[in-house]
């Protein structure tokens, strides 16, 4: 099968972008294995019968002596553990990114090993690489740790989730997209297809209409909505958002602001569906909410009688691994390995059962947790628990979920929903029959690798034009003045049919003097030598195998396509997550990033226009753009709706006509919807800013009482020289300062949590290692390092913002990012870089007159000026 | 001193338990777990093929899992 089969009322876009997703998967050697499996070869003649005898018989012969591998197991988390080498003469030397970057962005991920025959496969012919059989050995890369060998990144320690025998050696590492949550994905749409009709699954993919969705809220049961269980406190909202979600017939939409109490209310939540002997599923995205719903669920110690959930309810958290849950949580928490199943009830079991039984006491004292199996109660116990939490992903790997039937929950709650898709979402919403989505559009987006959405692109989109797109990506990289040094060849099957497109990518571009060739492979030699002696960057026209250059010939492949796909993504990201907000805010932000985009995008549309001269130009562009909705937009956007009919700029305008089929189902789903207005979290001037900046004074008000005059706000001048995305200066102002404050507050006992953030990987690692030089100068405090993207969901006593930068980009330009930032603290926020460049480029903006034109950061610093106190 | 698995000691526990028939619901409060648990036990038992045999009175021993408890002791 390669195609879904024609699914009656499924929008045509939709269909087109199962397909793309089905050929992508069985493209994949992972899914190849499991497609087709090896036949056993049978012999065709007695002398084949023969040969295979003799074979059988040899190969004793044959075998050598093992060698020692390279793996170093842990034998309490079966991680192995191996060195590989970069070897920077081929298969590392085309990325623009550090390597570091490269490994980075593959934590969490399947990685393949491969031996160096497969390697050297992989590099000469893609194609007959996706076709090995048996396929190259796929694991979960854990972590890593880069070595400097001459001063350059030589050496990767990897670490993996189990140990990838019989491979003894490893030297190499290729990365591949992780297709299992695309896998699981599909499967979910195809659940989804055998929903019955009216299903509001089937509604919200708009495969039927969202008028057959039931409009009356379920009846009260006997379900405490609106009145507080013991030791809980409600405020109005919180208690209307609890009784929404307990009575949507379908969907429930919770929005809540930073330290609004959205835990609280999903703990509510859950705590009236469990005593209603309802099944509860609770995701999240981030281990980090995952585990606060489970900290909010379970007493700090369970001998406590209060705790309003039956035993049997207490929550079990599902994680492949346990390193990133909390400590609390882990007390919960039940691997997805069946070696590893229930052994955290077991241990709970354990003691409960040494507590009442002499018998208990007598054969536990002899338990050997190294021997195998199924402990049968810890199993059962497992089983029948109402309140399951994990991410997406992670929970769909435990073998309660993947036995069971869709729908065999009864409530699913997803936190942080805002970083959800809809395609992820339904992975894991097949399982339930309701849903309560809970989170806070004005923080960030899902994440997207541009990589991996553009490949879902690929056939969509003409190789031609990708090409023409990482060409001018190329040119426009480099600064006028140095591009008479650039010299390129684009090689292509067909150079008379490409040379147009890339005539009209590079239109608006001023070359400068750069040269470019274009010629089909065979032509690559006279092309190189017409550009002379030198240096020269080679871009292969996707599908074109090419051998690698040799190294002395001064060529160079450019690897790190710019990829049309990576284009088409931006501009869904801008559609969807930071224009909303500026026209709202009727302000006009620096627009130097976006013009470029639109810039860079328009020649895109224009050249698929001349790419496909047949082809429906309007229905081509709909069939990227409702991809790229699907895997763009979290499905409370899709849910809530986006205002989009500000819009005026094709092709903008195609996206707003994707959503519009959705509007009966928002309509829908609006009377469940709630907002939390109150926060809690911060100390009120912490939160005066954020809530005139990102919720319009709309949420985030101060629900605490005002405890103290004074802004907790502090912008410190540290005018350190940024290299890049690194800056030492501030990075050893904030570690300096943090002394200070650790030395002052020894005697205190308790250890405050303070929270480092930057906007950058380099300048967290740079922070993290003048932390860690620290070393006992901090113990008083507990310091953590992190970026602004992986910040969300968490709060801290003080938060520190290293600015790393003088000058604003497009990625610190994105509200939602800076809202995240500046809502993590509790007590005091400093922001820590060159707040004065800004203050001058906020004064320069006013200056000018009419509405003023700044970066985001040049607003925020002017604003916390404008509140007092901050200087 | 012969080491066992969790499996072994829980499988054991829930012999004893059952000793020579008893209500599914009765199970839990023989193992000291609250009442609530009494379904997840009732599962775990009839895991125990071949050792307990479920009737209409409730669970019992079969010939098997009596010479599985005599040869441990209990």
């Amino acid at each position: 099968m390669n195609q879904l089969p024609t699914l009656p009322g499924m929008i045509p876009a939709i269909q087109e972008a199962l397909n793309a997703r089905i050929a992508l998967l069985l493209r994949s050697p992972l899914i190849a294995r499991l497609a087709t499996p090896p036949a056993e070869e049978e012999p065709d003649d007695d002398y084949a019968t023969l040969f295979s005898l003799f074979e059988a018989a040899a190969r004793p012969l044959r075998s050598r002596p093992p060698r020692p591998s390279t793996w170093q197991v842990d034998p309490s988390t079966e991680a192995a553990t191996a060195r590989v080498d970069i070897d920077y003469d081929d298969r590392w030397r085309g990325y623009e990114r550090d390597v570091r970057e490269a490994v980075e962005g593959c934590v969490e991920s399947q990685v393949l090993l491969l031996t160096d025959a497969q390697r050297l496969l992989l590099e000469r012919s893609p194609e007959e690489f996706q076709e090995l059989q048996p396929p190259p050995r796929a694991v979960e890369l854990l972590g890593f740790r880069v070595e400097r060998v001459g001063g350059h990144d030589r050496v990767v320690e990897l670490t993996v989730a189990e140990a990838p025998e019989p491979f003894e050696q490893i030297r190499h590492l290729a990365i591949v997209a992780n297709l299992i949550p695309l896998r699981r994905q599909l499967a979910a749409l195809q659940v989804v297809e055998r929903l019955p009709p009216g299903s509001p699954l089937r509604c919200l993919l708009g495969l039927e209409p969202a008028d057959l969705l039931p409009a009356a809220p379920l009846p009260a049961g006997h379900i405490a909505e609106g009145h507080p269980l013991p030791g809980e406190r409600l405020d109005p909202f919180q208690a209307e958002c609890i009784a929404k979600a307990l009575r949507t017939p379908h969907f429930a939409l919770i929005q809540g602001p930073p330290g609004s109490g959205k835990t609280t209310v999903i703990g509510g939540i859950i705590r009236r569906a469990v005593k209603a002997g309802q099944r509860v599923l609770v995701v999240s995205p981030t281990h980090v909410a995952v585990d606060n719903v489970v900290e909010k669920l379970v007493p700090q110690a369970e001998s406590q009688a209060e705790d309003p959930l039956p035993a049997h309810s207490l929550p079990v958290r599902f994680s492949s691994r346990k390193t990133k849950l909390s400590p609390l949580a882990l007390q919960y928490w039940v691997s997805s390995k069946k070696q590893h199943r229930a052994a955290t009830l077991s241990l709970r079991l354990e003691a409960r059962l040494r507590e009442r039984s002499p018998l208990a006491r007598r054969l536990y004292d002899q338990v050997d947790d190294t021997l195998p199996g199924r402990a049968p109660l810890s199993a059962a116990l497992a089983a029948t628990c109402q309140v399951l939490c994990g991410t997406p992903i992670g929970l769909l790997s435990a073998a309660e979920l993947k036995g069971a039937e869709p729908g065999s929950f009864d409530l699913l709650i997803v936190d942080e929903v805002s970083k959800l898709t809809l395609p992820e979402f339904l992975a894991i919403a097949v399982m339930a029959k309701r849903w309560v989505l809970v989170g806070d559009p004005a923080q960030l987006p899902p994440y997207n690798n541009a990589a991996e959405s553009g490949c879902t692109l690929d056939p969509l989109l003409d190789a031609r034009l990708e090409l023409a797109c990482s060409l001018a990506g190329l040119i426009d990289s480099v600064p006028p003045h140095s591009r008479g040094r650039l010299r390129l060849v684009a090689v292509v099957r067909d150079p008379a049919g490409a040379l147009p497109i890339i005539q009209a990518q590079l239109a608006g571009l001023d070359p400068a003097g750069a040269q470019v060739r274009v010629c089909e492979p065979k032509a690559l030699e006279s092309a190189m030598t017409s550009l002379g002696e030198g240096s020269v960057k080679l871009l292969v026209e996707r599908g074109l195998s090419l051998p690698r250059p040799d190294f002395a010939s001064g060529a160079r492949l450019v690897e790190d396509r710019h990829r049309a796909g990576a284009l088409l993504h931006d501009i869904a990201f801008q559609v969807f997550h930071d224009w909303p907000w500026a026209e709202r805010a009727g302000i006009e932000l620096s627009t130097r990033g976006r013009r470029k985009t639109l810039a860079r995008v328009l020649p895109t549309v224009e050249a698929l226009r001349l790419a496909n001269p047949e082809a429906d130009h309007a229905e081509h562009l709909l069939l990227s753009a409702e991809t790229y909705a699907l895997n763009t937009v979290s499905v409370y956007d899709w849910l809530a709706g986006v205002p989009v009919e500000a819009f005026d700029v094709s092709p903008l305008v195609e996206l707003a006509q994707v959503m519009a089929p959705l509007q009966a189902l928002r309509e829908a789903v609006a009377p469940f919807t709630g907002l939390l207005r109150r926060q809690y979290r911060m100390h009120s001037s912490l939160s005066r800013v954020p809530r005139e900046l990102f919720y319009f004074g709309e949420a985030l008000q101060d629900g605490k009482p005002d405890t103290g005059k004074g802004s907790r706000v502090r912008l410190l001048q540290v005018q350190g020289r940024g290299e890049g995305e690194e800056n030492r200066a501030e990075a050893e102002a904030i570690v300096a300062l943090l002394i200070t404050v650790a030395q002052g507050h020894s005697s205190a006992g308790e250890r405050p949590l303070v929270l480092v953030i930057t906007p950058y990987r380099a300048q967290e690692r740079l922070l993290r290692a003048a932390v860690d030089k620290a070393g006992a100068s901090l113990d008083s405090l507990e310091v953590e390092v992190c970026t602004m993207d992986r910040c969300q969901g968490r709060e801290a006593a003080y938060v520190f913002f290293s600015l790393t930068r003088n000058r604003a980009s497009p990625f610190l330009d994105a509200p939602k990012r800076m809202n995240v930032a500046l809502t993590r603290a509790q007590e005091g926020l400093f922001l820590v870089g060159d707040i004065e460049a800004f203050r001058r480029e906020a004064d320069r903006a006013r200056r000018k007159g009419g509405p003023p034109r700044m970066s985001l950061l040049a607003r925020v610093v002017e604003a916390y000026d404008h509140q007092g106190g901050a200087k | 001193m012969t080491k066992l698995s969790r499996e072994e000691i829980e499988t054991l526990l829930l012999l004893e338990a059952i000793g020579d028939g008893c209500p599914v619901g009765e199970l839990a409060g023989r193992l000291g777990l609250c009442a609530s648990l009494s379904a997840a036990v009732g599962e775990a038992a009839r895991g125990l093929s071949g050792l307990v045999e479920e009737g209409e009175a409730g669970f019992r021993l079969s010939a098997e899992g009596r010479l599985t408890l005599k040869a441990i002791g209990l």
